[in-house]
């Protein structure tokens, strides 16, 4: 099975980076998967961008689970500024007027109120998910890693094969 | 640090590669999804494609067994297509824009029949929505019936409530204004006080009166000159009051003007009353002008519905404009929210079909029409396109059948309002039956010839049907009372069917006229033979609603005249007397000042 040699041999080489600021990077990157409707042009950019740059895969899919709820609570807001920026703001209307007919740039579908609203959002908020999920990780490792690799529960299910499957996308601690 | 996967990049363009070729695997797949879906929601019935072979890299797809459902008669087919070949533009497609070099159509058919029904498991709102809004503006032709049974009846308008009749609401709705205006125009009198300025005025005058100029001292002239100075002073006061009087008496007579007006306007509500009671009793029409509409306005409401459709549908998706379009966001899990189209005169528009060219095949299997239908510069942003849509249709030398469809047409969006014009001639080809209400029957019109023109400009039509038939045939199918018998025998006599139809106006104003030869004969014949009986039964109808109404209206007018004339008289004599007053007031401020030295009079006085 040549293409599941491939994807292992991928999935291996994507889990080697897992410093606190890789992963963060990942979970401000899996953001925008959580944040913004996920069939669109931009999510398929930034998931490359993760997967050859050397940000943690584990952080990405953590980040998008993260962002889900949140993205669906928040949508109406991003309609609402997707909607004064597309139809209320006749400043802008000109840039619109030519992303719209911009080849490739007209397949973001950033003339949908949702999906500007909600990657702008994910811009702004970029940054501040970035620090706060770097502190987060750091301080997760110094205080709670042991504690939490030492429970019963956790070594029960390293020991289980569904561990096996989920170490397939652990970030390689060394 | 280094910041890239290196080792990751050849497995992942690999892996990007391999998802590549299991796309264009199911290519075909999607392209047939997405039409199907957007075509059901275009036609409001289902869209069935047997295969689509989509060719990426040269931009050609082969679409094969299009069948879309007739959403009025869900077993049938509207249209089915044997093979569609398009070749697109690929760059347009990297902005969302599909651009159609040429489409050729083989093998079209209409009116097939389905083996599963055409319904949609789910509509959405807007589905088959220029089909409803075309069925409502056609619903709204006035279409008189055609029945004779009034006439046997016995001018019987007990049903009608006299409350209810137009005039005797306007009559009660005069008597309540008219009282209203009374007690409105009282209290603006007695709010001006003219009576107290004229009390004040003849006071002031007896006092200029008493004066007397012999033996002045100081200060007896004192005394005169505060009295010619108050006289005067209370000259531009009653001056002031005489504007305001002027004043009322314009508004009132505003009023009165009004009351006279709604008075007169009985007449034109009883004519009303008179047409709703006889309209209570069915009594037909037999002019002309109303026999036409009563027999063939279904029919021409029939033949027009179709061009209305297409061309509603065409309005709906090539609407004329530059302006930022607002539609509703793709259907997803999350909000769909709303997306911005933004035309623009430099860019193509987001559907472009430049030529196609369609062979058609219409009528019995064993005696199959062909014709070929070619498009020019069908799109969806017709000003950013810059041209009209044009068509023609036209029957080729294949296929045995005898019919014979002509059209073509211009549909002009480019700028608002938009205008289209079709014209469609048939020849050679059953016309139809036509079904003749309570007669009992039906005209079958035979072998003939038909047209339709059509103008429409923005919300406006302007469209003429017209029929020739040489041959016409009438059916028989029930029992007919004396006067439907005689009817029937006028009408069955007659072997050729000419008639005009047309249509105008917009929405909610619809005109609808219809000439023939058959109504023309129909209206002599009923006239001769029906039109003394017709005429006493309308008199009696008229005498019976005259006699309901002619109380109210008479308390209608009384009311009127009696408000209007206490109102002259009132304003009439508070006009003599403040005119009395005040050039009694006037006569003694002369008397005086002409006597008087000017060194006395005060500066004020003229």
């Amino acid at each position: 099975m040549p293409i599941l040699a491939l994807i292992r041999k991928l999935l291996k080489t994507l889990n080697s980076d897992g410093t606190p600021g890789q992963v963060a990077a990942g979970i401000a990157i899996g953001a925008v998967l959580g944040l913004t409707p996920i069939n669109n042009l931009h999510n398929l950019i930034l998931l490359g961008i993760a997967l050859i740059t050397r940000v943690s895969l584990s952080g990405v899919f953590l980040g998008w689970m993260l962002f889900i709820p949140a993205g669906f609570l928040l949508d109406p807001l991003f309609h609402g500024i997707g909607e004064r920026l597309l139809f209320e703001t006749s400043a802008l209307t000109s840039l619109w007027e030519k992303w719209y007919n911009t080849p490739v740039v007209a397949l973001t579908n950033f003339n949908n109120t949702v999906v500007l609203g909600s990657f702008l959002v994910w811009l702004v908020l970029f940054l501040p998910v970035y620090f706060l999920s770097r502190v987060g990780v750091e301080q997760y490792r110094t205080h709670l890693y042991d504690r939490v690799a030492n429970m019963k529960f956790i070594k029960a299910l390293k020991a289980s094969k569904l561990y096996k499957v989920y170490r397939l996308f652990k970030p390689d601690m060394s | 640090m280094k910041v890239f996967r290196l080792k990751a990049i050849i497995p992942l363009s690999l892996l990007l590669v391999f998802s590549g070729l299991v796309y264009l695997l199911l290519l075909d797949g999607i392209v047939r999804l997405g039409i199907e879906f957007i075509g059901s929601q275009i036609t409001g019935a289902r869209v069935d494609i047997e295969a689509v072979e989509a060719r990426p890299l040269s931009g050609r797809i082969v679409i094969r067994g299009l069948q879309a459902a007739n959403p009025n008669e869900l077993m049938t087919n509207m249209v089915e297509i044997e093979e569609l070949v398009a070749d697109l533009r690929l760059a347009p497609l990297l902005q969302k824009k599909v651009v159609v070099d040429t489409m050729v159509i083989r093998g079209v058919r209409f009116g097939t029949p389905r083996t599963e029904s055409g319904a949609l498991s789910r509509k959405e709102q807007s589905t088959g929505e220029p089909a409803r809004r075309v069925a409502a503006w056609i619903r709204d032709l006035p279409i008189p019936e055609f029945s004779f049974e009034g006439l046997s009846e016995t001018v019987d308008i007990s049903s009608l409530e006299t409350d209810s009749l137009a005039t005797v609401i306007a009559a009660r709705g005069i008597i309540a204004a008219a009282d209203s205006f009374r007690e409105g125009w009282t209290a603006q009198v007695q709010a001006l006080n003219v009576r107290s300025e004229i009390d004040t005025a003849r006071a002031l005058a007896g006092r200029l009166q008493g004066i007397n100029l012999r033996g002045l001292n100081l200060r007896r002239i004192n005394e005169i000159k505060n009295t010619l100075s108050s006289a005067n002073g209370f000259m531009r006061t009653l001056q002031r009051k005489g504007e305001d009087l002027g004043d009322l008496r314009g508004s009132i007579e505003t009023g009165i003007g009004d009351l006279r007006q709604r008075v007169v306007s009985l007449d034109d509500t009883r004519g009303i009353d008179q047409d709703y009671a006889r309209g209570l009793l069915r009594i037909p029409s037999i002019e002309a002008p109303d026999i036409g509409p009563a027999l063939f306005g279904e029919m021409a409401r029939e033949r027009i519905q179709p061009a209305l459709n297409i061309l509603d549908t065409i309005e709906k998706y090539a609407p004329p404009g530059l302006d930022p379009k607002r539609k509703p966001g793709p259907k997803r899990l999350r909000m769909a929210g709303s997306s911005a189209e933004y035309p623009r005169r430099e860019s193509h528009p987001r559907f472009l079909l430049a030529y196609g060219e369609f062979t058609l095949i219409l009528g019995e299997e064993n005696r199959p029409e062909e014709y070929l239908l070619t498009i020019n510069g069908l799109n969806s942003d017709p000003e950013v396109y810059g041209r009209p849509t044009g068509f023609t249709f036209e029957r080729t030398s294949g296929g045995a059948g005898d019919r014979v469809i002509n059209a073509s047409g211009v549909l002009d969006h480019t700028s608002s309002p938009s205008r289209d014009s079709i014209e469609v001639s048939l020849t050679g080809a059953g016309m139809g039956k036509v079904a003749l209400g309570s007669l009992g029957g039906y005209l079958d019109l035979g072998i003939g010839e038909a047209g339709i023109s059509l103008v429409r400009t923005g919300d406006g039509l302007d469209a003429t049907l017209r029929w020739e038939c040489p041959e016409v045939r009438w059916e028989s199918t029930g029992e007919r009372s004396e006067i439907e018998a005689f009817v029937w025998q006028t009408l069955s006599s007659m072997r050729e069917v000419s008639v005009v139809a047309t249509i105008s106006g917009t929405s909610g104003e619809q005109r609808f006229t219809v000439e023939s030869n058959v109504s023309s004969e129909l209206s002599r014949a009923l006239r001769r033979q029906l039109g003394e009986q017709i005429d006493r039964a309308e008199a009696r109808v008229r005498s019976e609603v005259d006699q309901r109404i002619r109380e109210y209206e008479s308390q209608a007018r009384a009311e009127v005249a009696a408000v209007v004339s206490g109102i002259e008289g009132r304003l009439s004599e508070l006009q003599a007397q403040y005119d009395e007053a005040r050039t009694e007031l006037e006569a003694r401020l002369k008397s005086i000042t002409d006597r008087l030295p000017s060194g006395i009079i005060p500066p004020s006085c003229p």
